[in-house]
């Protein structure tokens, strides 16, 4: 619920305040957009399974969005586009754990 | 009192996300707007295309007016020795200036560019404008009568430069990252040793490209298709 809340609020502070962010800087921002999307998911999946740790949640948001931005200026300076791996990475996860919360709520509602 | 501050946490992490995506939203929608009108590829697609199809006609005009200027020339062709005389050294200055296609034996060198296993140097210049102009040189040491990079006709006011991110001759751009087809006439085998002839081919151009060439008995060059103009040189009269 207060996940919801915050997100509503996020989105509302993105729309009405217009802050300048060079553009050079755009896809560092979408990278650790995905990186903070694959915390989330495991976030979600831990509070499902009942072993959700809040700092854990925490460290791991702004660790994979800093390493996440670390690689892509890293691959910028090695042209090597290296922010694949990181994309790769997060995808993958993503997609993991968006799987075991799904066998965990079917389970749940047959358990009913 | 920790389960109320793990909900903040969560809360405030999902501000921050809420407010990237939507930034980031905003941003790429920005871009896409901002994009210039003039710079829209299909737009430039249908010019070029444009540009193409009058060039086109206007190389069709060309062709008319020459052939038009060769029946003149024949019709003003008296049977005298004297006016024969003349209209065979037109003939000859023509193809010294490149006024004329002209074929006869000689070579063809290919230059392509090796491609890169990472794909991403692509926009690296591979060949140069000074290699060019030195196996230009040395043709002309061998002897060559007529020599053309990418079917443009080399004259003796072609210049070979680098400009922008292409290479200029005659005012037209040939990429420097593509294969480029050089065709000299003259006698091949001349041709194809000083070709050969250690350095006549810098070594760097031999790593970065693959250079292959053939002789041949029938190699076309087309003509030069401007006309010159002499502003400052003019000829001295002998009393």
């Amino acid at each position: 619920m207060v996940a919801f809340v915050g997100l509503l609020i996020g989105i509302i502070i993105g729309i009405v305040w217009n802050v300048n962010i060079p553009v050079k800087f755009s896809p560092y921002i979408s990278v650790a957009i995905f990186a903070c999307l694959d915390s989330v998911f495991g976030a979600l999946r831990g509070s499902i399974s009942h072993n959700f740790r809040a700092d854990i949640f925490v460290s791991g948001f702004f660790g994979n969005a800093a390493l996440a931005v670390a690689m892509v200026y890293l691959g910028d300076k090695l042209g090597i586009p290296i922010y694949l791996a990181a994309v790769i990475v997060f995808g993958g996860r993503i997609f993991n754990n968006f799987a075991i919360i799904r066998r965990l709520l079917i389970d749940k509602a047959k358990s009913h | 009192m920790k389960k109320f501050r793990s909900q903040i946490s969560i809360g405030i992490i999902c501000v921050l996300l809420g407010f990237m995506i939507t930034y980031q939203f905003k941003m790429i929608s920005k871009q896409k707007l901002t994009a210039d009108p003039d710079t829209n590829t299909p737009e430039i697609i249908t010019e070029n295309e444009q540009l193409k199809n009058s060039k086109q006609e206007m190389q069709k005009k060309i062709d008319e007016l020459d052939a038009k200027t060769k029946e003149y020339e024949k019709t003003s062709l008296g049977k005298d020795a004297k006016s024969k005389l003349i209209y065979n050294e037109l003939l000859e200055t023509r193809v010294l200036t490149g006024g004329t296609e002209v074929q006869g034996q000689g070579m063809t060198i290919y230059i392509t560019p090796k491609s890169d296993i990472f794909g991403s140097g692509s926009d690296d210049q591979v060949i140069d404008d000074k290699d060019l102009a030195h196996i230009v040189n040395e043709l002309n040491a061998a002897d060559a009568e007529a020599i053309s990079i990418n079917d443009i006709r080399l004259t003796s006011r072609s210049g070979i430069r680098n400009a922008g991110n292409a290479i200029i001759i005659n005012d037209e751009k040939i990429s420097y990252n593509k294969r480029i087809t050089i065709k000299a006439i003259g006698k091949s085998d001349i041709l194809e040793s000083a070709i050969n002839f250690p350095g006549a081919i810098s070594q760097k151009l031999t790593q970065s490209c693959d250079i292959t060439m053939e002789k041949s008995d029938k190699v076309i060059i087309p003509k030069y298709n401007k006309t010159y103009k002499f502003e400052f040189a003019k000829p001295i009269e002998k009393k």
